[in-house]
């Protein structure tokens, strides 16, 4: 590693500062479990990292009183992974958490830096995505918000500036008849995805009928994304398994997979299918067993 | 770039001038001379070099050690006292949990890690707890049963 200076800033203002002045050269350091990889191995160098570790409120974690829940960006995954308050009210959220690394890499590696890493296989993106999540950002004096599916601009990139962070990730409430869930396909425990399929779906009240329905992708596109042509197909229908069937084959259409070392393109778009049929047969099963679980 | 820092490793307090770039486990290993942390991946897939950071599991092999600062470290060399071993650490003995000994540093701070959290674990998800440290010499098979013995152990010094 080339030698870098350290910075401990303890307010938002004066990170951001910090990440202002030289130019790309500096980054923000959350877990780090990304970052020190690229560094120790990827020949990422730097002038400065700017640890978040001492800005206050950034790994705050908390349900609002209408139901939502604010993950400030610097909260550890474990932390999400094993918050009673998210595994009540978002299980499919504490789920994806659980799904990433290992305990220990739970421990540091926090959402926010999963999303500013922005691999298109980052875990937690699919179902934070699927549950039409904000990113809140600032640039130290003022927020702004935009919607998590539209935060990731390419692999690696996202819409942040320089100077800019990001402050924390606001999921609306999930009603009564609301349910959520990712699933992975991955080559060892210890791996991104494959392929990440996660789905939102908002059933009529005693019914499988889909009153609103997200369904996103992940390590299929340059960037996490949903998949508008599955959703179409399924909004406003009886989800049934035929409908099922039909939809997964449709998320496809929306795939524009890579082959890496981890799976060819055309494997992925058969996970696609795979993923997105678990998803919506679990959505399904949940809706017929009478929802509100 | 050197910069000043505090720790405190196994209850004693350290003030040392660490360069930047340095991780947790190079400090641990180097300045401290506690080589019991072991450096296998660095790159946070094997889990030799986890030890506890105010009580959290991490690799330190990914942690810099400056964010370390001001923190309570415990390592596998603080973890026996008066020479008398952990419970975990007399499960991995008594249980043959070890052979060549290079994962077991490691193992054994998941394992406490993994039952101050939860003292009541299923074998599912002692699994999913260990998954982040590799053995290359026992199958893991004694190394899950060292856990569940750890357990007894843990829970019979509860009653007393
Ligand atoms: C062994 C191992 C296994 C892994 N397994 C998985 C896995 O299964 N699934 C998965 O998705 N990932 C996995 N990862 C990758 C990594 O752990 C996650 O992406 C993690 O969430 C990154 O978070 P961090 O806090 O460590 O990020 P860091 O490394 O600190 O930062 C990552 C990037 O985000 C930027 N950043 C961080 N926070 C902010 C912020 N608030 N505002 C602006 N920019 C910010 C940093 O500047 C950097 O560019 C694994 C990593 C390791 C080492
Ligand atoms: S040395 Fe840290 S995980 Fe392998
Ligand atoms: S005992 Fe040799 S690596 Fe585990």
């Amino acid at each position: 590693m080339k030698p870098f200076e350290y910075k401990r800033p303890s307010s938002l203002e004066e990170a951001c500062t910090m990440l202002a002045a030289q130019d790309g050269r500096v980054k923000a350091l959350a877990g780090g479990t990304d970052l020190l990889v690229q560094m120790k191995q990827g020949g990422l160098e730097l002038d400065a990292l700017v640890s978040l570790r001492d800005v206050p409120g950034l790994d705050a974690l908390h349900l609002e009183e209408d139901g939502s829940l604010i993950m400030g960006s610097a909260t550890p995954l474990g932390a999400i992974e094993n918050s009673p308050d998210v595994r009540r009210a978002f299980p499919g959220i504490a789920e994806a958490a659980s799904f990433v690394g290992s305990m220990q890499v739970r421990s540091r590696a926090t959402v926010g830096g999963n999303l500013c890493n922005a691999a298109p296989s980052a875990d937690t993106a699919p179902i934070l995505i699927a549950c039409g999540s904000t990113a809140v950002i600032t640039d130290g004096q003022a927020d702004r918000t935009v919607l998590l599916e539209d935060f990731f601009s390419g692999p690696g990139q996202t819409v942040l500036g320089p100077g800019e962070l990001l402050r924390a990730i606001v999921v609306p409430p999930v009603p009564e008849t609301g349910f959520a869930k990712y699933c992975k396909s991955f080559r060892s425990a210890m791996d991104c995805c494959t392929v990440g399929v996660a789905v939102y779906s908002d059933f009529v009240p005693g019914s499988a009928v889909v009153r609103d329905l997200r369904l996103a992708l992940g390590a299929v596109a340059p960037t996490p994304i949903r998949a508008r042509a599955a959703e179409a197909m399924l909004v406003g229908q009886e989800l049934d398994e035929a409908l099922t069937d039909r939809a997964s084959l449709e998320a496809v259409a929306d795939a524009l997979p890579i082959s890496d070392l981890r799976a060819s393109a055309a494997y992925r778009k058969v996970l696609v299918e795979v993923l997105s049929r678990r998803a919506l047969t679990a959505a399904r099963a949940w809706a017929e067993r009478g929802a509100v679980a | 770039m050197k910069q000043e820092l505090l720790i405190t490793v196994n209850g004693d307090e350290h003030h040392l001038l660490v360069d930047t770039r340095r991780t947790l486990l190079d400090v641990l290993r180097d300045d401290l001379g506690l080589t019991g942390t072991k450096n296998g991946c660095g790159a946070g897939e094997c889990g030799a070099c986890t030890v506890l950071l105010d009580g959290e599991p991490v690799n330190s092999c990914l942690t810099l050690a400056h964010e370390a600062a001001g923190r309570d470290v415990l390592t596998i060399e603080g973890l026996s006292s008066g020479g008398v071993l952990h419970p975990v650490q007399q499960a991995f003995v008594s249980q043959g949990a070890i052979q060549c000994g290079f994962c077991t540093p490691g193992m054994v701070m998941t394992t406490k890690a993994l039952l101050d959290r939860n003292p009541d674990p299923t074998r599912e998800e002692i699994l999913a707890g260990l998954r982040g440290n590799l053995c290359r010499c026992t199958g893991y098979v004694k190394i899950v049963e060292a856990v569940e013995v750890a357990q007894c152990l843990l829970a019979e010094e509860e009653l007393v």
